[in-house]
């Protein structure tokens, strides 16, 4: 990543609330607008932006349930079954991790209340044909950056 | 918190992405039948009221050298909260979690994911045994594959 490129992700980090936000991070930069849209369009294109966007403060607008559910998924369908739990809405994240509890996927959900994530885990299971799996809900949030 | 249907409108559509163009807040009060200012007043209260952390890019950290990993570690209740201001302490360490499970499989209860490089991540996993001073389990647990990170909610 070049020096500019650098300098622009840095003000992109928060967008200002302008009718020309895009102008408005040009004048900063010395840049043209133009040359701004295009190079962010070129970040994405490349894949150093993941997307430019809201970010939703969940907690606060009342999804307060977040369930860590670790799945036990057969070695030779990790892939399609990831796949699969991905597409879920509520599933917001869904890695592959190796532990010592067998668990390979694990996948977070959110949702307003604890029953719903348990609701939203049982689909899963039943469309995945999945179920040994364990939930863990986050009783604490100690920091979210 | 009190948001009305069209805050609620707006998040929804926020979180999806915006628009690349030079107006883009123009464009979603077209979607949804508002005035541009009344988007900008809106988002502007929003974030006031804390029910929007930011807009703007989120960035690919494999893209930039990085990696992220999920930490589990198993600390006396009692312990959490001075264990915790040591994780906390790291700009390394992104989100850290007290939880508990439903069906008591797993007794880990403090749950913590690191950004940065291998090195640097391996590196803060070290600094954090030696600051905790005490053999309390601890597993790193990065991922082997991502098969999602997209936060929508569904917003109600």
């Amino acid at each position: 990543m070049d020096d500019i490129e650098e300098k622009l992700i840095g003000k992109l980090y928060n967008i200002p609330f302008k009718k020309r936000p895009f102008q408005e991070i040009a004048k900063s930069l010395d840049m043209t607008e133009e040359e701004v849209i295009s190079r962010i369009e070129k970040l994405t294109d490349e894949g150093k932006i993941r997307r430019l966007g809201g970010l939703i403060a969940h907690r606060a607008i009342g999804i307060t349930a977040n369930a860590m559910c670790m799945w036990n998924v057969p070695e030779d369908k990790v892939e399609e079954i990831g796949k699969l739990m991905a597409s879920f809405d509520e599933v917001t994240h869904c890695y592959e991790r190796k532990n010592p509890w067998g668990y390979n996927i694990f996948t977070m959900v959110h949702s307003y209340e604890r029953e719903e994530c348990k609701e939203i885990i049982e689909r899963i299971s039943k469309a995945t044909g999945i179920t040994d799996y364990s939930i863990m809900f986050s009783d604490r949030e100690l920091k979210k950056v | 918190m009190n948001l009305d249907e069209t805050d609620k409108k707006i998040l929804a559509t926020i979180q999806t992405g915006i628009p690349l163009v030079s107006n883009p807040f123009f464009v979603i009060g077209g979607m949804l039948g508002i005035s541009e200012e009344d988007v900008i007043r809106r988002l502007k209260k929003l974030k006031w009221d804390g029910a929007l952390r930011r807009v703007g890019a989120t960035l690919n950290k494999s893209e930039l050298g990085k990696e992220g990993t999920l930490v589990a570690m198993k600390v006396p209740e009692e312990k959490i909260d001075s264990v915790a201001e040591i994780i906390n302490s790291y700009d390394e360490v992104t989100h850290n979690y007290v939880r508990s499970s439903v069906d008591g499989k797993v007794d880990f209860n403090l749950w913590f994911t690191i950004t940065g490089t291998k090195e640097r991540i391996l590196q803060v996993i070290e600094e954090i045994k030696e600051k905790v001073d005490e053999d309390y389990p601890l597993l790193n647990l990065p991922a082997n594959k991502t098969f999602k990170i997209g936060v929508k909610f569904d917003i109600r």
